[in-house]
């Protein structure tokens, strides 16, 4: 019985032939997607940077920005300050103000 | 059998009633839904007191509370404010509440401005009652009678934000002086 590979029922052109289609078959599909992704990114609209949408911008952190803004809201209802120390006008507490109004009525706000 | 008593109906299926606003063979007009009559008032309907209800005498607004005045009604503005107003107005009135800080456009004016400070009370209850540019009306959020105690801390905002020296108390003068 002689030795070596099997020849009747094989032919090794066909194996050659099958990758010789396959590589060209993978360099045309490479190359025509290639072409279709530059044809596209050529009318592709560049997209605005996240930095420079108009305010307001997506919330980082909801909470701090709402308990900043309630202590600022508290600070300014709950405390004695100066608007304008020329004219003598002065902020005062939404309490003394409250009781302010209670006493002198509703045209008591100086205008 | 199912589908035979299916079709068995009782006398009370077929009442003679009208649907809503179904046509009506029987009146005149051929409405079934009726119309007031001339000179009648639905019952808690009445607004027999102009000032009151409207903010408004003669189409002049008001320039008084015509509630009394008290302190307790002004807590209870407050609530009331902090409720339904504080989400546009903003807790100080300063027109800076965190729907328009998150982008609303046509946010309200600053209680603090000059206009609004010189306006009378009724302008507000009437803005509140009926409401004004984007602003919705509130007449069905709140009472008559809670919404002039919104309208009077209003008025207690506005002077809370810019008021004289002399409504300070000596007290807190001397600290404020002090202050650069």
């Amino acid at each position: 019985m002689s030795t070596g590979h099997e020849t009747r029922d094989f032919k090794p052109i066909w194996v050659g032939a099958f990758v010789a289609v396959l590589v060209y078959a993978i360099v045309v599909v490479y190359m025509f997607t290639f072409t279709v992704f530059s044809h596209f990114k050529a009318g592709e609209v560049t997209q605005t940077s996240p930095g420079l949408f108009p305010q307001p911008r997506l919330q980082i952190d909801a909470q701090s920005e709402l308990v900043q803004m309630q202590a600022r809201d508290r600070e300014r209802l709950n405390s004695y300050g100066w608007i304008d120390r020329e004219t003598g006008t002065v902020r005062i507490p939404i309490e003394r103000a409250m009781d302010l109004v209670a006493e002198r009525g509703v045209n008591g706000v100086a205008k | 059998m199912l589908f035979l008593l299916a079709g068995c109906r009782q006398p009370m299926a077929n009442q003679p009633k009208y649907q809503p606003l179904e046509a009506s063979s029987f009146f005149v007009d051929g409405r079934s839904a009726r119309p007031v009559p001339a000179g009648t008032v639905a019952r808690g309907h009445l607004n027999e007191d102009s000032a009151l209800q409207t903010g408004k005498i003669n189409g002049e607004f008001v320039d008084t509370l015509p509630i009394p005045m008290t302190r307790v009604m002004l807590e209870r503005g407050r609530q009331r404010y902090d409720i339904y107003c504080s989400p546009c107005h903003g807790k100080t009135g300063d027109g800076q509440g965190l729907v328009v800080v998150r982008g609303f456009q046509r946010g309200p004016a600053s209680f603090h401005i000059d206009r609004l400070r010189a306006e009378r009370i009724g302008y507000f209850f009437d803005v509140a009652t009926n409401g004004f540019g984007a602003m919705q009306d509130y007449a069905a959020q709140t009472t008559v009678e809670d919404r002039w105690a919104i309208v009077a801390y209003v008025r207690a905002l506005q002077l809370s934000q810019k008021a004289s020296i002399d409504d300070v108390p000596a007290a807190e003068r001397t600290t404020l002086e002090r202050q650069q």
